[in-house]
């Protein structure tokens, strides 16, 4: 992880609500996470490794790109 | 409240009783005696501290149980309970070697020898509490 404001973003919780509102215990549980893990991603805290990323992407049935997208630090940021 | 967030927090409920006897202690004139007087009260401390540990996360995990209303249980570590805990260490690393180091100081200067006991045991009671802290703080913000 970086220094200073996170830029990548996700669409878990948007995900978990065209999953059938899946919970965030489910998708722990699916990944090999804790759910305060789930809570940290789904919240921007905590970036996550590669493969739990994909572990995650894998959950939904979606590529990688429509869970976590990454913006470009500003200028300021750079 | 997560079974690591409680057991850090009654890491430092022990760090303050035990501490706290010390220095009640310590104010009474304890602070003095022997080598072996100074060890085998500090030694006595330890025991506390392991055993406030042990009780204190069996009640703790009974209290927090009947507050959140679902059993308390300790899940295994993920990459994230990994990264808290090897930040954590290396804060309470640097603390306990910084305080070692600065012991010596007064040693060097000719102060009571028993002072390098009391730094023994300071040194990594500093680094526990250190290390909880730091748990404590990283499962709030990563």
């Amino acid at each position: 992880m970086g220094k200073g404001q996170p830029n990548v973003t996700n669409n878990i919780r948007t995900l978990r609500f065209h999953a059938g509102e899946m919970t965030q215990a489910a998708l722990a549980e699916q990944v090999g996470v804790t759910r305060q893990t789930i809570v940290a991603i789904e919240q921007g805290r905590y970036s996550p490794s590669l493969e739990v990323a994909f572990r995650i992407a894998h959950a939904f049935g979606v590529p990688l790109v429509e869970v976590f997208q990454w913006v470009p630090p500003g200028p300021d940021q750079a | 409240m997560t079974f690591k967030e409680m057991m850090a927090g009654v890491q430092l409920l022990g760090v303050v009783a035990i501490g706290g006897w010390l220095g009640w202690d310590a104010l009474n004139g304890g602070a003095t005696g022997t080598t072996a007087e100074v060890a085998t009260k500090l030694l006595w401390a330890v025991g506390g501290m392991i055993g406030f540990n042990i009780f204190g996360t069996i009640i703790g995990a009974i209290l927090v149980s009947i507050a959140q209303g679902a059993e308390l249980r300790d899940e295994p570590a993920d990459e994230r309970d990994h990264a808290v805990a090897a930040r954590s260490l290396r804060n309470s690393g640097i603390a306990t070697s910084i305080l070692a180091a600065l012991a010596l100081i007064p040693l060097a200067l000719g102060v009571d020898a028993n002072l390098a006991i009391y730094a023994l045991f300071v040194a990594p009671v500093v680094g526990g509490t250190i290390n909880a802290l730091s748990e404590l703080y990283y499962y709030r913000t990563m």
